[in-house]
């Protein structure tokens, strides 16, 4: 298979194991994200896929290729990939075409030259080739690194946090523009990043690293937000409503009404995660649910986050987000119903629970 | 198992033949080799003079050094502290000037300057000369007047020259304090002199751990001064031994008792640094508050500014520039330039290989990052912790023995007899300086190589460059000024040196140091005033780079 | 397209014989979709679902009569893929009106069979060598 296969890659550095039996296969033209916590070992993966550590267990291929195993280690400089570092690593000492030619090992000078305006052409740097780096905005490293990555034509790209060292207006637009120039190129692309908007809008596909170090979920970005197989996984995309509670009849009752837990044995004491989206407010006289009571409202722009309590007393303070024009001045009788695409249901940890016998999820 | 098909360049991991880590360690090797040797010899029983020498001699070693450290030490201490308080905390006149002038005596040899008071001080000198003439005294008898070549002569020559290092570092240590911490103790009721003794001095303590160690291992490895002045430290007692009683295994066994001062100074200066790390938490940089100092403060302020700058470098500079002229003729040029150019010969060769073996060693450790190298390396880079006389008795060693086992080599094969090939020649002399000087290049090179990202390197090896283009093609440009300063600081240090080169040079081979020694010896400075100016004149190219570097570090600098 | 290169091998004929019959019928519903032959998709999907169940199974026992010790995260890991059949099978039915469908149900299967089964499965492949 052309493109990417990693797999049963462990790793650690002394006694800290950061990766635990990783897998991840990224087919040709595709480009698949690795998202995970910061320390959770996402740099360590790429740099084992370039050769820049040396793999401990498991096997990496790339192109049907083995480059690294446990009798294999083929060196960063023979694996024809293209590596984009955090901090873009651009060389200050070379301008920017120079640092683009850099990497054309063997073409002829006047060919590397002409490839590497072509490409700086692609990402709009042309009229800075001139230029060394330290002169240059975020975006516009940002820019040259890839331009540097992709001039070899490399077999394979990795992408470490290719966005972070941008600003945040700046940084939907490079995101857009990169994702076009890799869609251009259809190179398979790794990419890791601990931002889940930004790995929601880039892949085809993510894998969620744990901070434990190995693999939690792996599917298309609406799977992992609307189906999320692990609390960790519901947790990362922001605050989170609770209800702990208990199955029955493989319901689960919360104050807003019932979830349904349809692989779950009945009497398992669960947790109830709401997204903020998902708990709805209506105002208007016929509106069902339950009554709650305003806090406060805080206007986002593109929302509102409004913070509420049940009426009946409870202490347990609840954040709704409310997508449409909310004045809270002007609400009254406010009733909550849950959506359920937005709520997810998961078995109480042994320690939280206090029982260990309920625990094994679905059997 | 179906082997998956690999690629041309790939390796198998476990036969792995590995370049750097063989040809660092190997460097490594050789460079720790001669210290190794003095304790293989000191431990080697038979011409055992042990016993002899703690009956004879070595009391009187041991306590002439302590005292010898002791004094220097603490003469040190107080002219670099203060003087660095004073530049960094205080406003008086000059200043700015003597931020840097305070460094001046750093380009002085102590042996400089021991032959040039002793020149001026002593009985037929000018000083005691208009003494008498001045109250008419006829004879020794009628006035006191101070024994300069004597241990307290010494301690005055060496603290004199050796103060700057102290200096240096508790300054940087004061500017890098953040004036909140010594403003939040002047706010809570101390005065400055208190909160100098409670605040800046504890915080500052590493820093200066760290200066005073390096001022007694110069003050340990002293030969010239010593010998001119006869006080019997440890290094006089190895030249003693070895070359007036031929005794080289007693020579051994001294330099191994003295390697335990090393180690304790090392020890001393590596917790310091530890420490070192933990107390540079602050990064805000504000003005210090520079207090003013008017009237009689601030012309006591110049004076004691003043003086440790005008008697270590001032003074004995007119004294050699006036000797100079007065002895001014085509034979003295001649013979300081031939000189010289062995001078320039030995220094700039060490220079070199010391600067490229540096590059080497700091480079393969940091691709192959493996804690035994790093070990390694740490060691070979603690000869400049060995004083000269030590590591000549271990030069000799390892050098003698190669020859031996060349010669008996090609006496068994070839029939033919190589003799001394190295032994005795500008190798065994270049070999000295690169084991004692490596340090000086190695931590410039290591230092400045740490300051480069690690994702240069994975950038420019995934972009299909090696190992070793890598270094050319990105390393090198970027480390270029502090390779040249690594190679300056190996060579102005070459052109001082003393002990070694006069054990290991060639018969009647003369460099500038010894050129300079040999005639002051002989109380013809005259002669080599000129020789001597030569090497001070090397020695300032380091300090006016030193000064430029604070200049460049002040906040809103930053160091290339 | 997807190829069963020697790399996604357990080595261990029975499976390997299986992902290799899991791969061809996901070949088979790519190349129909690339003809714009979607019509049958839905059943072509059922089949393959139907197949992957089977497989799971036949996997799993075959585990249990080794002694696999992470047998049951294994199985676990095999539930877990119950969404995704899920998807593919709402997929495959809107096949035939959308083309978005036809896209997301090629790459769904690609990831599915190389990534879901065959790489998951390489983390038993040494034990099964072994034994
Ligand atoms: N060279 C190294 N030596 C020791 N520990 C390291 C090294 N590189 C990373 N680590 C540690 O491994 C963990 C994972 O690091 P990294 O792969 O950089 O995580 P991420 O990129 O996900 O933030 C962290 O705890 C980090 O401190
Ligand atoms: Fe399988
Ligand atoms: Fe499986
Ligand atoms: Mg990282």
């Amino acid at each position: 298979m052309k493109g990417l296969l990693i797999h049963g890659v462990s790793h650690a550095y002394g006694d800290n194991k950061v990766l635990d039996k990783v897998a991840v296969v990224v087919p040709a033209g595709e480009l698949v994200c690795l998202l995970g916590p910061s320390g959770c070992g996402k740099s360590t993966l790429l740099r084992l896929a370039a050769g820049l550590e040396v793999l401990q267990e498991g096997s990496i291929v790339i192109d049907d290729v083995t480059v690294a195993s446990n009798t294999v280690h083929v060196e960063p400089e023979n694996r024809h990939i293209g590596f984009m570092f955090q901090d873009y690593a651009l060389f200050p000492h070379l301008n920017v075409l120079d640092n683009v030619i850099f990497g054309m090992v063997g073409s002829a000078a006047d060919k590397a030259r002409s490839r590497a305006m072509e490409m700086l052409d692609q990402v709009g740097m042309v009229d800075q080739a001139s230029k060394h780096p330290h002169t240059l905005s975020g975006g516009q490293q940002q820019r040259v690194a890839l331009a540097r990555a992709l001039a070899p034509e490399p077999k394979l790209l990795l992408l470490d946090e290719p966005f972070s060292g941008l600003d945040t207006n700046m940084r939907a637009r490079i995101r857009e523009e990169t994702l076009g120039v890799l869609k251009e190129f259809g190179v398979a692309t790794l990419m890791v990043t601990h931002d889940p908007e930004e790995a929601m809008f880039m892949a085809d596909r993510i894998k969620i690293l744990g901070s434990d170090g190995h693999i939690l979920q792996a599917a298309r970005p609406h799977e992992i937000y609307y189906h999320p197989k692990h609390e960790f996984v519901a947790k990362m995309f922001g605050l989170m409503n609770r209800f702990d509670s208990v199955v029955v009849n493989s319901q689960v009752e919360t104050p807003l009404g019932s979830v349904a837990a349809p692989d779950m044995a009945d009497g398992i004491k669960v947790q109830v995660l709401i997204r903020p989206e998902g708990i709805v407010l209506e105002s208007h006289e016929n509106a069902s649910g339950t009554a709650v009571e305003l806090l406060s409202t805080h206007l986002l722009g593109h929302d509102n986050i409004v913070r509420v309590r049940l009426a009946s007393g409870s202490s347990s303070e609840l954040y709704v987000r409310v997508h449409h024009a909310f004045e809270p001045e002007l609400a009254l009788g406010i009733k909550a119903t849950i959506d359920s695409d937005y709520a997810f249901v998961f078995p109480l940890d042994v320690e939280e629970g206090g029982s260990s016998s309920l625990v094994k999820a679905a059997q | 198992m179906t082997a998956s098909p690999t690629l041309a360049g790939s390796t198998e991991r476990r036969l792995k033949i590995d370049g750097w880590t063989l040809g660092t360690a190997a460097i490594s090797m050789a460079v720790m080799l001669p210290i190794v040797a003095v304790v293989i010899i000191a431990f080697t029983p038979g011409d055992d003079i042990w016993g002899h020498l703690t009956s004879t001699v070595l009391p009187l070693y041991i306590a002439t050094t302590v005292q010898l450290m002791v004094g220097v030490g603490v003469g040190t201490f107080l002219i670099g502290v203060g003087g660095a308080w004073l530049v960094t905390i205080y406003r008086f006149p000059g200043k700015r000037f003597f931020e840097w002038a305070l460094l001046l005596p750093m380009a002085m040899p102590a042996y400089v300057i021991a032959y040039v008071y002793t020149d001026v001080l002593e009985y037929a000198g000018p000083v005691q000369g208009a003494l008498r003439h001045l109250f008419g005294w006829t004879s020794i008898q009628q006035y006191w007047f101070p024994e300069i070549r004597s241990l307290g002569g010494a301690i005055s020559m060496m603290t004199l020259v050796l103060y700057p290092y102290v200096y240096l570092l508790s300054r940087a240590a004061f500017l890098e304090q953040s004036v909140g911490v010594l403003e939040a103790s002047r706010v809570l009721g101390r005065s400055q002199w208190q909160s100098f003794y409670s605040v800046a001095l504890p915080l500052a303590r590493p820093a200066i751990v760290i200066g005073l160690s390096l001022v007694l291992m110069e003050t340990l490895n002293d030969f010239g001064t010593v010998d001119f002045f006869a006080v019997y430290t440890f290094t006089l007692g190895i030249f003693d031994v070895w070359m007036n009683m031929s005794n080289i295994a007693g020579a051994a066994q001294l330099a191994s008792l003295m390697l335990l001062f090393v180690i304790a100074l090392v020890l001393a200066e590596r917790f310091a640094r530890r420490k070192k790390r933990f107390h540079q938490t602050t990064t805000t940089y504000k003005e210090l508050p520079g207090y003013e100092l008017g009237g009689f403060k601030g012309l006591l302020a110049v004076v004691v500014c003043a003086l440790p700058v005008v008697l270590g470098f001032v003074l004995p500079s007119i004294v050699l520039s006036t000797y100079a002229v007065l002895h001014f003729d085509k034979e003295v040029v001649s013979q300081m330039l031939e000189t010289a150019g062995n001078s320039l010969l030995l220094s700039g060769t060490a220079a070199m290989i010391a600067v490229i073996v540096a590059i080497f060693m700091a480079y393969g450790v940091r691709i192959k990052g493996s804690p035994v190298l790093k070990v390694m390396t740490r060691i070979a880079a603690l000869g400049y912790a060995v004083p000269g006389s030590v590591l000549a008795v271990g030069v000799i060693a390892v050098l003698a023995s190669l020859d031996n086992s060349i010669d008996g080599f090609m006496r068994e094969n070839f029939g033919v007899s190589t003799g001394l090939l190295f032994s005795g020649t500008v190798v065994a002399v270049i070999f000295g300086y690169l084991v004692r000087f490596l340090a000086l290049s190695f931590g410039t090179v290591e230092a400045s190589l740490t300051k480069i990202t690690p994702n240069m390197d994975g950038a420019a090896r995934t972009l299909g460059h090696g190992p070793f283009e890598t270094l050319r093609r990105v390393h090198m440009p970027l480390m270029k000024t502090s390779i040249l300063t690594a190679a300056m600081l190996v060579f102005v240090d070459g052109m001082k040196e003393l002990p070694l080169t006069i054990i290991l040079r060639p018969f009647n081979f003369q460099t500038l140091a010894t050129y300079v020694h040999q005639f002051a010896s002989d109380e013809q400075l005259g002669e080599a005033s000129l020789a001597a100016l030569a090497i001070v004149g090397t020695g300032i190219i380091p300090v006016i780079l030193l000064s430029l570097m604070i200049r460049k570090s002040r906040p809103g600098h930053e160091i290339t | 397209m997807v190829e069963l290169t020697s790399s996604f091998e357990l080595e261990f004929d029975a499976l390997d014989q299986d992902h290799q019959k899991m791969v061809d019928q996901v070949n088979a519903i790519i190349k129909k979709i690339d003809a714009g032959n979607t019509d049958d998709c839905k059943a072509l999907v059922a089949d393959f679902v139907a197949l992957s169940k089977r497989h799971f199974a036949r996997e799993e026992a075959l585990l249990v009569s080794v002694h696999y010790p992470d047998v049951e995260k294994h199985r676990k890991h095999h539930l877990d893929l119950n969404d995704k059949f899920d998807h593919m099978l709402e997929f495959a039915k809107m096949a035939p009106e959308n083309d978005m469908a036809c896209e997301s149900l090629k790459k769904e299967l690609v990831y599915f069979i190389m990534d879901d089964v065959i790489t998951a499965d390489l983390e038993f492949k040494d034990f099964l060598s072994q034994t």
